[in-house]
């Protein structure tokens, strides 16, 4: 009775694989929007854990949140390194580190920092940064690369790197009077860490000697030995990150810093920021999971379609069958289990597109959008309920035409009428 | 066996819409009605006759408001919808007056396609296939047999021949056969017809063949007019 079903489906196979293929693309919709969400959420979350306190320019909470520790937007404006000097001194302070941004390597950002970033920056569940090869920077000149850098620019200890001025990746301006050597790669984090790469403060303050408003000062040239006889205390830093020695001190600090006198300067929790963002990011999510809802419903409302279209050029089928002795429940059976199964090769067809898309934008999507796709994988629960529902619905889809058969079945008896 | 009738119906009737039955509603109003095991019998009906309420009934697919039909002495009237089908699958052979094949399978299976739905047929056709090909060859389409084709590319008279091979496997007691001619020119309809009743007698199965059309009666051992047993009178079409 089956192998009948499977050898009637084939005989329509023009029409059963466009609904394969609907049924198909809604289960990839559905899915990937649910991955997106699920995996944006993660790589949020995962990237800055253990921060108390992050603190830049005055501007807003989300901006600050999103330049410093995510690579998305631009930095709006620099604090003196004398107020850093003078916040991470404070008693309540445990570590404090120093990030200077606006410069690029082939796309990737450049953070310009302190041996600290590799002690103190926790991700995840407050795993810390290690190197996989090499160590942090020695020498003036050393950079050490993300390993999403690494991977993608195929770099290896010791490879020669020049820095690009500003965070265009077509820029011209590049700082390459003074190379970097590679002196360590980070491990995979699965954050936007991957995708930078790290110069001291010092060699920020070295490539930036000679230069002024985004271009070379004519006719004042340092190179590379020179820079290194010179004072290369910082002047100013982006943003910086706090560890303060106890959690309940952190809005009172956050205050004090608030009110700071010398400049303008803001202290968020990435936390509460992070949970903000989060607001404004749930709408948008909602709303992809409301149309991809419909796009399911899109999907079943083809699939009946098609089989209702059929079930009229089939009646004189159904017929036959009945004659040679398919009972109207038989022919019932039959018509569910096309349904059925075509939701079932289409779930099937649905989350193989799925894994091959991940495969293929998952580099795009990091390196564009700082969003890291998990590898594809077994379903989670989340996915198994979408399509555990999705299944249900083929088979309720998959009784509409079959009860109308069933009607016909009883109705037509030998004669079917058309 | 005392009783030799393959076909026995007794005082029935039917009627549309049992729900609110009234009389004009009547369709079949038969008060007797007897045909013999290994009868081939013509019956005669002009469209709107009811003749084709007759078949469904006769094939189980309907079931009366009143009387008794006995198929080889088992009433069916009252049994349920699941043992009818089971009954017409083991018992009754039936042909339409066209389409009858299922165009995604090819000729032996849509002949073996009863084996599918009754053991009791399977069992008698011994090996399926084997028997589907004799039928096949009977019935002068030994050429068609192998080659891969499409049903739909056979001519209608082909068609109706493997239908006919069809309704023949397992050797069911009765054939049901609804017009299978009409579609048929003279010269094919004389030679379906002549290959039908000569399988209906080697295997001494009863034919209840339907049509309107006078001039085939001289193939059938008796001809009923459908007018003259039932009561109700045709309504025109």
């Amino acid at each position: 009775m089956l192998t009948l079903a499977l050898k009637s489906l084939w005989n329509r196979r023009g029409t059963a694989a466009l609904t394969l293929l609907t049924i198909a693309i809604s289960v990839l919709l559905l899915t990937g929007v649910d991955k997106l969400r699920h995996d944006a959420r993660e790589g949020f979350f995962n990237t800055v854990s253990g921060t108390d306190l992050i603190v830049g320019a005055r501007s807003g909470s989300l901006p600050l949140l999103l330049y410093s520790v995510f690579n998305i937007g631009q930095p709006t404006n620099n604090i003196r390194w004398s107020s850093y000097q003078q916040i991470a001194s404070n008693d309540q302070v445990a570590w404090s580190i120093p990030i200077t941004l606006g410069d690029s390597h082939r796309g990737f950002r450049v953070v310009g920092t302190t041996g600290a970033y590799f002690e103190h920056y926790r991700f995840g569940k407050n795993q810390p940064v290690s190197f996989s090869q090499g160590h942090q920077f020695d020498d003036l000149f050393d950079v050490v690369i993300g390993a999403e850098v690494a991977r993608a620019l195929n770099y290896a200890i010791g490879d020669k790197v020049v820095i690009a001025h500003g965070l265009g990746r077509g820029s011209f301006a590049n700082h390459d009077d003074k190379p970097f050597q590679v002196s360590g790669i980070l491990r995979p984090t699965g954050t936007a860490i991957d995708r930078n790469l790290f110069i001291s403060l010092a060699a920020w303050e070295a490539i930036h000697m000679d230069w002024r408003a985004g271009t070379r000062i004519p006719g004042l040239n340092v190179d590379a030995d020179q820079a290194r006889e010179m004072d290369l205390t910082p002047t100013q830093i982006t943003a910086f990150l706090l560890g303060l020695e106890s959690r309940i001190s952190t809005f009172h600090l956050q205050r004090a810093i608030n009110n700071f006198r010398a400049e303008p300067v803001q202290a968020i929790l990435p936390g509460v920021a992070l949970q903000e963002l989060w607001q404004v990011m749930s709408i948008a999510e909602r709303t992809l999971i409301i149309i991809s809802g419909f796009v399911v419903f899109a999907g079943f409302t083809g699939m009946l379609g098609m089989l209702l279209t059929s079930l009229n050029e089939r009646r004189r089928e159904l017929a036959v069958l009945r004659a040679v002795g398919a009972s109207p429940f038989r022919i019932v059976i039959l018509l569910v289990f096309e349904a059925v199964l075509l939701t079932f090769l289409g779930i099937l067809l649905g989350l193989l597109l799925l894994a091959l898309i991940t495969l293929g934008v998952q580099d795009w999507l990091a390196l564009e959008y700082g969003i890291f796709l998990s590898s594809p994988g077994w379903p989670n629960a989340t996915q198994w309920k979408l399509m555990g529902a999705v299944q249900l619905a083929g088979l309720f889809t998959g009784l509409i035409p079959a009860w109308r058969a069933y009607r016909y079945t009883l109705a037509d008896g030998l004669t079917p009428r058309l | 066996m005392t009783n030799t009738a393959a076909i026995e119906l007794k005082q029935l009737k039917f009627a549309w819409k049992a729900k609110d039955w009234k009389a004009k509603e009547i369709v079949l109003d038969i008060p007797q009605l007897q045909i013999p095991k290994g009868e081939q019998v013509f019956l005669r009906g002009a469209s709107g006759s009811g003749k084709s309420t007759l078949l469904n009934l006769l094939g189980g697919l309907m079931s009366p408001q009143q009387g008794q039909i006995k198929l080889l002495d088992q009433a069916l009237e009252n049994r349920s919808q699941r043992f009818r089908d089971r009954f017409r699958a083991d018992h009754i052979g039936v042909l339409f007056q066209q389409f009858n094949l299922l165009p995604y399978l090819n000729l032996v299976d849509n002949v073996t396609l009863p084996c599918r739905f009754s053991t009791l047929r399977r069992q008698k056709a011994g090996n399926p296939e084997a028997t589907a090909k004799q039928l096949l060859e009977a019935l002068g389409l030994a050429q068609y047999i192998d080659r891969p084709i499409q049903t739909a590319e056979l001519s209608i008279g082909q068609q109706q021949r493997v239908a006919a091979a069809r309704a023949l496997i397992g050797q069911p007691e009765i054939l049901l056969a609804d017009e299978p001619t009409s579609a048929l020119d003279s010269d094919t309809r004389d030679q379906f017809l002549s290959l039908l009743s000569e399988q209906c007698a080697k295997h001494q199965m009863t034919l209840v063949f339907v049509s309107h059309d006078v001039s085939l009666s001289h193939h059938f051992d008796r001809v009923i007019d459908l007018s003259e047993i039932n009561q109700v009178e045709a309504t025109p079409c």
